[in-house]
């Protein structure tokens, strides 16, 4: 069993919610966005992904706010979107390295 | 007649310490040589010592004046440069500096007959050499000037330094000498370039100097380069303001909705950005505007996630250099024009091989990549034409049968094989090298790999490449070495290769003594299709190298290599050219 599943199928989701962002625009955002992100934090904070559970919490927070506004606070969402994905970009790094580390000591286990 | 004394003793205490050489550098070796002649024809030069200088008669009915300062002489024949007379005043007055100390031990230790090797020189004080700050010569040269100095530091110069008469600063491997007498060393310096102005050779050799006396470090003499006065706020706040507002503006539309100009905007900010000398934002700029060029333009290889990190990495990058408040981090944030080439010293390189590549930008060429034994890095030089021009081609196979650069009569062929030393080389912050006119090649012979001290890009353990790659990976893209995943592998065995039809790509999977694989993974593309075939061949043959040049990258949760050159029996093979 991959102990990073979890976690990399977390990331993945999060993922998938900002590449929905991305596609569709942050001034634009569809009424589930809220409840998928939502959703998304709960997983973070489950697996111990504490500042993706927060910065989740905090976009979501803007972009609802947002969606009731006349004067959109670009300044903020932004800001919020950008960090948590380069948050994202890193863990995926990081994952990615542990994931081969963990190969080469199963084949290590194994000779 | 204070400052009459005043001037004799500053006067003396300068006419000690000329010597032939010293002459000979302020004018040429023909002048001194007649100057010499002149003087011992017989014919007697009368002086007088003035308030301020020490008038001389020549036979020739010339006058000359001459001081302490060797540029400040004044002589009534026509030459607007040092002449014969001046010369000939000041070896007359070195023959009598008995009459200035006044005393005939110093006019026995002055007189000398033509020929006659001069007085011992003695050892002098410097130290006002010391006391030059680096911002003044900063000042002195110009910036782009300094910067081509520190460059040069940062490649590591070699002086030899000698303290006597005169300071000597050679610059070992460059036909380079300054001189700096004691008195007043900055105004009676000499340079072999001739230069009467105060050259960067004279500014090098300062620095080189106060290293030597240990009054300044290396380090922190480069910690000056590429320096932005953080007080110059003003010019880049706006800039900051106007970048981080174009990225919200396309955040806020999304991808789908972006307008087509979008992509000029993108430049445009670029331009912005390199005026205000934010020069990683500029890059990441650019970057972006490439890739937005790809999508507007439906090409496959535009990459939506790789458009999204982009974007946020400009956003990020903007935000925290608006925050900033430490010059070093604001340096190190705002990065270096990577467009700029400075010059660097001698260098001698090891030609480890070479591939043709294809951007996505629509370019095509080859690069050669050098190692550079002492700095341990890897310097590339490149050669690339435009592919977006209807009916003209790129042909990498062309090029690599063709001319080398450097004004070297080989070919590519033998060029990305070979030891070469070059001198009057520019690089630029990449360690990229540049053909300039001025740049020349010396092929010194084949570079033998198993001879190099390879420590730190040769690998025989997979777990140490890991390691390596992992500091590139988690490391900030402002702070990426380029071509900090190029690295040389020794396998200890190789493994089958094998094609993947689904996926159109081929592996190759190559083996450490502990078993762990890393993988020679190449797509399919009719580019990639002769190294494929070339590895096939080999594969076939059994003729493997011993060592393999490549890019290594994770993919797939494996190390992937792509790979370049492979060594073996003392031959490099460029695998994409071969």
């Amino acid at each position: 069993m991959n102990p990073y599943e979890n976690i990399s199928h977390v990331i993945e989701n999060v993922e998938n919610i900002l590449e929905g962002l991305f596609i569709k625009g942050l001034g634009f955002v569809p009424e589930g966005t809220a409840e998928d992100i939502k959703k998304s934090a709960e997983d973070c904070e489950r697996l111990g992904l504490g500042f993706a559970a927060e910065a989740l919490g905090r976009l979501g927070e803007a972009l609802e706010l947002n969606r009731h506004r006349m004067n959109k606070d670009s300044g903020d969402v932004v800001k919020r979107f950008c960090v948590l994905g380069r948050y994202i970009d890193i863990v995926k790094n990081r994952l990615a390295l542990e994931q081969v580390r963990l190969e080469m000591e199963k084949k290590e286990e194994e000779v | 007649m204070d400052s009459r004394n005043h001037f004799i003793e500053k006067f003396t205490a300068f006419i000690g310490m000329v010597d032939d050489e010293y002459l000979i550098g302020l004018t040429n070796k023909g002048i001194f040589n007649r100057a010499v002649k002149d003087m011992g024809s017989g014919d007697g030069i009368q002086y007088e010592i003035e308030a301020d200088a020490v008038k001389c008669t020549l036979a020739d009915g010339n006058v000359c004046r001459i001081t302490e300062d060797v540029k400040a002489f004044k002589c009534t024949c026509p030459s607007k440069t040092m002449c014969k007379h001046a010369v000939m005043s000041y070896l007359y007055m070195k023959k009598n500096i008995g009459v200035l100390l006044g005393d005939s031990q110093g006019a026995e230790a002055g007189e000398k007959t033509e020929g006659e090797a001069p007085v011992e020189a003695k050892m002098q004080d410097y130290s006002p050499l010391l006391a030059i700050e680096e911002a003044q010569l900063r000042k002195l040269l110009g910036e782009r000037a300094y910067e081509d100095i520190l460059n040069r530091l940062k490649f590591g110069v070699v002086t030899e330094i000698e303290e006597k008469s005169l300071l000597t600063i050679r610059f070992k491997d460059e036909d380079v000498t300054v001189k700096f007498p004691p008195v007043d060393p900055m105004a009676g310096s000499i340079c072999s370039c001739k230069s009467s102005e105060f050259c960067k050779h004279r500014a090098e050799a300062v620095l080189h100097y106060k290293v030597y006396k240990k009054t300044a470090k290396i380090e922190d003499i480069l910690s000056g380069f590429g320096q932005n006065d953080i007080k110059e706020r003003k010019q880049y706040e706006d800039v900051l303001k106007d970048v981080k507002k174009l990225i919200e503006e396309i955040l806020l539309l999304g991808l789908s909705r972006v307008p087509d100009t979008m992509k000029e905007r993108l430049e445009q900010m670029a331009v912005l950005c390199h005026s205000a000398n934010l020069a990683n934002l500029e890059k990441y700029l650019r970057d972006a505007a490439g890739e937005l060029a790809l999508y507007l333009g439906k090409n496959a290889a535009f990459s939506r996630s790789g458009f999204r990190y982009k974007v946020e990495r400009i956003y990020t990058a903007a935000s925290v250099i608006e925050n900033c408040t430490e010059a070093e981090t604001f340096k190190m944030l705002a990065g270096v024009h990577k467009s700029s080439y400075h010059e660097i010293p001698p260098v001698l390189l090891y030609a480890m091989g070479a591939s043709a590549w294809q951007s996505k930008s629509g370019y095509e060429g080859i690069t050669c990549y050098f190692y550079h034994e002492g700095l341990k890095k890897w310097m590339t030089y490149t050669e690339s034409r435009p592919t977006f021009y209807d009916g003209v081609g790129v042909n990498t196979d062309a090029m690599y049968k063709g001319s080398a650069p450097w004004n070297l009569s080989c070919r590519w062929e033998a060029f990305c094989k070979s030891r070469i030393k070059l001198i009057c080389g520019k690089a630029n912050a990449d360690r990229r090298l540049s053909a300039g006119e001025q740049s020349r090649g010396e092929i010194l012979g084949r570079t033998a790999v198993d001879d190099l001290d390879l420590a730190g890009i040769l690998f025989a353990d997979w777990k140490l490449v890991l390691d390596k790659i992992g500091v590139q990976m988690m490391a900030e893209s402002f702070k990426r070495e380029e071509n900090g995943n190029l690295l040389i592998l020794k396998p200890h065995h190789w493994g089958k290769s094998s094609f993947d039809k689904v996926n159109q790509r081929f592996d190759w999977p190559v083996y450490d003594e502990a078993d762990r694989a890393i993988y020679i993974s190449i797509a399919y593309t009719p580019k990639n299709k002769k190294l494929i075939e070339s590895l096939e061949r080999m594969e076939k043959r059994g003729s493997c190298p011993d060592m393999v040049l490549g890019f290594v990258n994770i993919y797939e949760d494996r190390l992937s290599l792509f790979p370049v050159a492979g060594y073996r029996d003392g031959k490099i093979v460029n695998w994409t050219l071969e």
